[in-house]
């Protein structure tokens, strides 16, 4: 193509050039709500915690752990009663979200039972709960408890809850005797054990 | 939301100049590496983008052979494109060579090649000119395709 | 601040675009409108999905651009995101990638990423739909040459669970820095790696090596061993230590193919899930098997896969395949599966496929899982085909049996119209308390020529773990109506 036929160049790219105009509309026009979203920005140590709805502020809190209050939540168990998180004020509460026929979290199970479950048995202060974000029936969950033999309180349709944490299935979410958020992971529940430990102890003191 | 309606309406009547295809240089199944110069026909290059996991794929394979064969002489070379990805590369070798595969099959484990000509489908076909421009595409394949595919080709050799 | 780094995306954009006349300019656009339910829906919403790719191509110059949107009734569920935007410079010895790139490292025991091309996720939690993909955010330097090959690549992989709406250090919270380089030699083949992860300030480093090539043309090999050498010493092989060794062979013997591949995996899940070794499941097409995968534990797996080709002289093919699989978690959980598929041509123009497939499965409680089916495409003109395909699947789990069955009947006229009608029937008590469940939907497909398609659906479509081009993931039950529109320019 002859580069200076501006004539012709012109009229071939005139498509292109009014379809990126209402792209480049699109992206300008765009709400508020996609302040926080991905672009092409390197991750920083800013958290995810602030809830999009609600604070417009489009830059993230810079602060590593914040203290953030655990948004409430009340949720049918496993047992058939009705869980809130406020029946455990003043406790150190671990979620572990799970989905109930997802392969990693039923692999993560004994471990989860065996190093944030069973050494904590009498300890009136602290309390570990799996909440399934896959929303399955009774029986689906009630086979996670089955393969994994975890004996903590199994929730169930957690969907929603996951949301609010800004969390997904196989994490870890640590909060402490105020009701604070203290650790919410980034990794694979496996990965955040051993953390989620240091921090338990820490907060119970022991 | 009315934008990404026109957006759409906009893109269903764009026509923009045909696509090229680079010099790429992948393995192939006996881990030679290969570039696609090396590889091209004189007159025009079929690349078959497969992968062991889809039935329309391998159900073509027989098909496509035969066309090559009849055409190798007239300057169309094949080439195959396994997209096969870490969990089934292991049987590209032992499936291409039990269907008696007679033009080259290269493996690109991570669909680079596929993804950069945007295509979309297994199995995809593309018929490149001897300047390296993508002239023809084909998504799918059912039975019947093969006579599509021979008529383009004659077309395109006239 | 993001909106002005938005902006000037959108700048480069007009800009690239504008240089049209120099270079070439492609791309493809997916529209996907749904009105329908998911699970637990109380009525039927309608929302859009938009994902638009554009390319430029200037000599060894490439640029890409994915803009991605999705608008629903849920307020809090919209975005407009330029999801990936890269700048690529090829020659025939240098490759360099910055922005978003794929670039598996191995067989992925160490760094996997990929797309899946059409499929579009969606979340119980997060209510949008967005693309699927691990892409990695960064840059990378690929040099090659006939018989040495070496990268650099340093970003961060992304976490697909979260939808583009969400903060980024959600969605890509391990960050990697690898080198990797490979010679050959008389078709031998020896690679090492070393990556650098981190993730909410836990650090690791691991290291690879692998050893592949052709001892003759009919054999060929692969191994790969993956280790954490942060803690443990490069020998380590404990129940502690974390490493993945993955080992295959073939052999082809004229018309006769064999596959066998080896696994040991231990504590070798990385970060949020950037890896992911090698299954050594099949992949099956059949939808009932396919949703009954076997997913491959990081974890802890040991196992095998072997796997069986015979071509006959009239090109039927049969193909064989057994695969073990060992976990412990806790208690020990064997999976052991025995697949046998017959493919042959009926009167030289009915292509039938009929399979058999035995399985036992206790990590997912699934005990004595047999399934069986048939897939025919019967020729009916010079340009149309029928599809007739039946599944039939019965387990027990804990005492209670279980069974999934599919049919479907098709009809395609060349690949221009594809249509089918899809039934399915559970009784299975993860999705219906007691009695049975039952999906009815219908496809249509319009291929209106190389550029433009159309796909409809209507009806009820049955979700659930799903297997596509290697890579597992959760479909959400849909009742509803959708209508896909694709375009290449």
């Amino acid at each position: 193509m002859n580069i200076f036929n501006l004539k012709s160049i012109f009229t071939s790219n005139l498509k292109l050039i009014v379809i990126l105009v209402v792209i480049l509309s699109v992206v300008s026009c765009s709400g508020s709500g996609d302040d926080d979203a991905e672009v092409f920005t390197s991750p920083t140590g800013s958290t995810g915690n602030s809830n999009m709805t609600t604070d417009p502020d489009p830059d993230p809190e810079e602060s590593t752990d914040p203290e953030v209050s655990a948004p409430s939540f009340t949720l049918k168990s496993l047992a058939g009663v009705d869980v809130k998180l406020s029946d455990y004020s003043n406790k150190v509460v671990v979620l572990f979200f799970f989905g109930n026929s997802c392969p990693i979290c039923k692999a993560v199970g004994p471990k989860i039972e065996s190093e944030l479950a069973s050494p904590f048995d009498g300890r009136s202060d602290y309390q570990i709960l799996g909440l399934d974000q896959w929303n399955g029936n009774a029986n689906s969950v009630e086979a996670f408890k089955t393969s994994t033999n975890v004996s903590f309180p199994l929730l169930l349709n957690a969907s929603e809850v996951a949301a609010d944490y800004k969390t997904t299935y196989d994490r870890l979410v640590v909060i402490d005797k105020s009701g604070n958020i203290v650790f919410s992971g980034k990794q694979t529940a496996s990965a955040d054990i051993a953390a989620v430990t240091t921090k338990v102890n820490e907060l119970l003191g022991s | 939301m009315r934008a990404l309606i026109i957006v759409v309406m906009l893109f269903s009547i764009l026509n923009v100049s045909a696509q090229q295809v680079r010099n790429f240089k992948l393995k192939d199944i006996e881990n030679n590496t290969q570039s696609f110069t090396q590889l091209k026909g004189s007159k025009l290059t079929v690349i078959d983008f497969w992968a062991t996991w889809c039935k329309p794929c391998v159900k073509a394979i027989p098909e496509l052979n035969k066309i090559y064969e009849a055409y190798k002489i007239k300057g169309v070379e094949f080439i195959g494109v396994s997209c096969d990805g870490p969990r089934s590369v292991s049987k590209v070798a032992p499936l291409s060579k039990t269907l008696q595969i007679k033009y080259p099959i290269l493996l690109d484990i991570n669909s680079e090649i596929k993804s950069e000509l945007n295509l979309n489908a297994f199995p995809t076909l593309v018929i490149v000119n001897s300047n390296n421009k993508i002239v023809w595409v084909h998504e799918g394949f059912v039975s019947g395709d093969q006579k599509l595919v021979i008529e383009e080709i004659e077309k395109l050799l006239k | 601040m993001t909106k002005i780094v938005k902006n000037s995306i959108c700048l480069v954009v007009i800009v690239l675009a504008s240089f049209n006349v120099f270079g070439q300019f492609n791309g493809t656009n997916l529209v996907e409108y749904q009105f329908g339910e998911a699970p637990n829906d109380v009525n039927a919403i309608s929302s859009i999905y938009d994902r638009f790719v554009a390319n430029f191509n200037y000599k060894s110059f490439r640029s890409d651009v994915t803009l991605e949107q999705f608008y629903s009734e849920y307020d809090g569920s919209n975005y407009t995101n330029i999801s990936q935007f890269s700048v690529q410079y090829n020659s025939d010895k240098i490759q360099v990638k910055l922005g978003n790139f794929y670039e598996t490292i191995g067989r992925g025991t160490l760094l996997h990423s990929f797309q899946i091309p059409g499929a579009i996720l969606e979340d119980l939690s997060y209510r949008s739909r967005h693309y699927f993909n691990r892409d990695i955010l960064g840059a990378s330097v690929k040099f090659q040459s006939n018989n040495f090959m070496t990268k650099v690549l340093y970003g961060s992989p992304l976490n697909y669970v979260f939808p583009p709406n969400q903060n980024s250090n959600l969605r890509r919270s391990d960050t990697i820095a690898a080198l990797y380089s490979e010679y050959t030699y008389k078709n031998q083949t020896l690679g090492a790696a070393i990556m650098h992860h981190s993730n909410s300030g836990n650090e690791k480093l691991f290291s690879m090596i692998t050893l592949s090539g052709s001892i003759s043309p009919k054999i060929s090999y692969y191994t790969e061993v993956s280790k954490n050498i942060k803690n443990n010493s490069i020998n380590d092989f404990s129940d502690a230590a974390s490493y993945a060794i993955y080992s295959g062979v073939n052999i082809s013997l004229n018309n006769i193919g064999i596959s066998a591949e080896y696994k040991n995996y231990n504590n070798f899940l990385i970060g949020s899930g950037i890896n992911e070794p090698p299954a050594l499941v099949k992949e099956h097409t059949y939808r009932l098997l396919n949703r009954s995968t076997h997913v491959p534990q990081p974890l802890n797996e040991s196992g095998y896969q072997l796997e069986a080709f015979y071509t006959m002289p009239n090109l039927s093919v049969l193909t064989l395949n057994h695969t073990k699989a060992i976990n412990k978690f806790g208690q020990k959980f064997t999976f052991n599966e025995y697949f046998l598929e017959y493919d042959f041509m009926l009167k030289d123009k009915h292509d039938i496929k009929l399979f058999i497939d035995y399985a036992e499965d206790p990590f997912k409680l699934e005990e004595n899982r047999i399934s069986t089916g048939l897939y025919s495409e019967w020729k009916a003109g010079k340009n149309s085909t029928i599809r007739t395909d039946y599944e039939f699947q019965h387990f027990d789990r804990l005492n209670e049996g279980n069974v999934n069955q599919v049919l479907s009947v098709g009809y395609a006229y060349k690949s221009k119209i594809i249509g089918s009608i899809v039934a399915e029937h559970s009784t299975d008590n993860y999705l219906v308390n007691s009695g049975s469940k039952y999906w009815l939907g219908a496809n249509l497909k319009y291929k209106l020529n190389n550029k433009h398609s159309f796909q409809l659906f209507a009806g009820e479509r049955r979700g659930g773990p799903a297997c596509n081009a290697g890579v597992c993931y959760e479909v959400l039950d849909f009742k509803g109506v959708e209508l896909r529109v694709t375009s290449r320019f």
